[in-house]
């Protein structure tokens, strides 16, 4: 069977005032149907850039300069604008590291939801309000009905976060992309929303790509890892394969990091 | 909410009395009286002439007395009576009122409603023609005088075209009109002034708009907007400019006092009767009680106008309340 995503040589290059910075160069990788699989690497290895990249919602100066990004078989590099729309959030869903300053300040988290749902379901307003909340339950919000009505700054970091992956299950997408999503939240917060990740996942069942740059957390969750350095996949296989006989000295780097950890 | 406001009224108090204290003693001080202004005119005015207008108008007592004699009667709500022709002062006031606050007022809504859009779309094709040409536009209209376009419009329009009355704010035959006419007639007299008056305003807001929705499109969760799938028409006029815009109420409350502020050689240039041109001639007259209501009620919209930017700022951004 042919894997969910698969990307090829990808390339990203941002266009800058004076200079052309290559940000990714040349990624291929591979997430199959129910798979959990992280990205690791160091902060600016271009693991955020190249997940933007497979829905193309990156910043103004990035362009992808080549590559593929087949979905299911079918190139999103190559599909208009248009079609898209129908893909982010309904096939592909991501959830971001700060939940604070990537939930809209002005609309309430009901709001948030409920738009995702009318524009991707085509319900009434009355029915995604109700599939709103009962999204919230899913996720584990004992007062659904105070959060649905919240505004983000009026609820903790770990809230923020369940009511966004709540967002992003909202129209059951067959790959959800999650960019350190744990890492502005404390550990206990952090355990618990990867418990309700894992528990969701079998649940609902939806293939997950983990940025992190934790492999503690990769070890945990994972099947697979691909390992970013400037820019390039350096290493991927097997999580336990890798963490046994890592080959690449980023990756070795970030093993000593996770165990120099562990001693604490 | 409602104990902000009472506390926000109250505070106001100490306020005003400075400004009236101030401005009191600061036209006390100015040189000339009202009553010497006629003997600079005409020598002939005798000393006991001018002793008589002074006691008239209490000119013979030290400031302070008259300071508190002045605010005895604003306790009252009398704002006292024009030395210049014993007319009321509220009344002078209030004739003027209609024309300054309709003009500024038909002016404020020309520059929010056309410089909103303007400043979107300059933001959605930054670096286009579009934004090229506005800003071209907005950086020359700030830097030309209002009066010195006020004068080359005249000449265009009223001079060599000859589609626009050249001044004043209806026709010689305007109370023989019916009454479509003359609404007609004052908005055909109001369309120069306007435009002269809001060309600045949209110059200032539209750029500014256009920063707000630049900054706001910048925003992580403009980001979380694209990855839930939505248009790029929601992203943009839900999302980003619902954040937008927040700068921009705070602007509006505070342009409320400027309702008020007639402008003396705008008002001169297209001979508008309004409150600018009495002020400039009460001060030119030395006519205290008419000066100090002017002030006075300038002083009260400003404070009254930055309350109402408060105010209008937390209903439209839910992160701020106030206690």
């Amino acid at each position: 069977m042919s894997p969910l995503l698969e990307v090829k040589g990808l390339k990203v290059d941002f266009h800058l005032e004076n200079r052309i910075v290559h940000a990714v160069e040349g990624v291929d990788l591979q997430v199959r149907r129910n798979e959990t699989v992280v990205l690791a690497g160091e902060s600016g290895s271009g693991k955020t850039i190249t997940t933007l990249a497979l829905t193309r919602i990156l910043p103004a100066p990035a362009r992808i300069v080549a590559g593929q990004v087949l979905l299911e078989g079918r190139d999103m590099l190559a599909l208009e604008e248009k079609k898209l729309y129908s893909i982010r959030g309904g096939v592909i869903a991501y959830i971001f590291q700060e939940p604070a300053s990537f939930l809209n300040p002005v609309l309430t988290i009901g709001e948030q939801i409920v738009e995702a749902v009318i524009w991707h379901q085509r319900l009434g307003r009355q029915e995604a309000q109700d599939q709103g909340r009962e999204l919230l339950r899913q996720v584990r919000i004992a007062e659904a009905d105070r959060v649905f009505n919240s505004f983000p700054h009026q609820l903790s970091g770990g809230m923020n976060q369940r009511a966004f992956i709540a967002m992003a299950l909202a129209c059951k997408p067959s790959l959800l992309i999650a960019d350190e999503p744990t890492t502005s939240l404390d550990v206990t917060i952090e355990a618990e929303i990867l418990k309700l990740l894992t528990e969701l996942k079998e649940k609902v069942g939806f293939s997950l790509l983990f940025i992190t740059h934790n492999l503690a957390i990769a070890r945990k969750i994972s099947q697979r890892i691909y390992v970013m350095y400037r820019g390039r996949v350096v290493e991927n296989g097997l999580t336990e394969d890798i963490f046994k006989d890592p080959k690449h000295f980023h990756t070795r780097e970030l093993i000593a990091a996770y165990h120099k950890i562990g001693k604490l | 909410m409602l104990n902000y406001i009472i506390k926000r009224f109250l505070g106001m108090i100490p306020v005003l009395f400075g400004v009236s204290i101030v401005s009191f003693a600061v036209i006390s001080l100015a040189p000339g009286r009202f009553s010497s202004l006629d003997q600079a005119m005409n020598p002939k005015v005798s000393a006991q002439y001018q002793m008589r207008l002074n006691r008239a108008f209490n000119l013979d007592k030290p400031v302070h007395v008259r300071y508190f004699l002045w605010l005895k009667d604003l306790a009252r709500l009398d704002l006292g009576r024009s030395f210049v022709d014993n007319r009321p002062v509220a009344a002078k006031i209030l004739e003027r009122v209609p024309v300054t606050v309709g003009i500024n007022a038909l002016s404020l809504l020309v520059v929010f409603l056309v410089a909103i859009p303007v400043g979107i779309r300059a933001a959605t094709k930054e670096g286009g023609a579009f934004d090229t040409a506005t800003a071209v536009f907005s950086f020359v209209m700030l830097s030309v005088p209002a009066f010195w376009l006020a004068l080359l419009l005249m000449q265009l329009f009223c001079i060599h075209l000859g589609w626009l009355p050249i001044s004043g704010l209806h026709s010689l035959d305007f109370d023989y009109f019916p009454p479509v006419r003359r609404f007609l007639d004052v908005a055909w007299h109001l369309i120069l002034p306007v435009f002269v008056s809001s060309v600045a305003g949209l110059a200032v807001i539209s750029r500014y708009m256009r920063s707000s929705i630049l900054e706001a499109l910048q925003q992580p969760y403009i980001y979380t907007a694209l990855a839930k799938g939505l248009p790029q028409r929601t992203v943009l006029y839900k999302h980003a400019l619902r954040n937008a815009l927040l700068p921009i109420v705070t602007l509006a409350g505070l342009s409320i006092p400027g309702l008020l502020g007639g402008s003396v050689i705008f008002e001169s240039i297209f001979a508008l009767p309004g409150l600018g041109q009495l002020f400039f001639q009460a001060v030119m007259a030395r006519d205290i009680p008419l000066i100090m209501a002017e002030v006075v009620l300038g002083a009260l919209l400003t404070v009254a106008g930055n309350l109402i930017a408060d105010i209008s700022y937390a209903c439209v951004d839910p992160r701020i309340r106030y206690k």
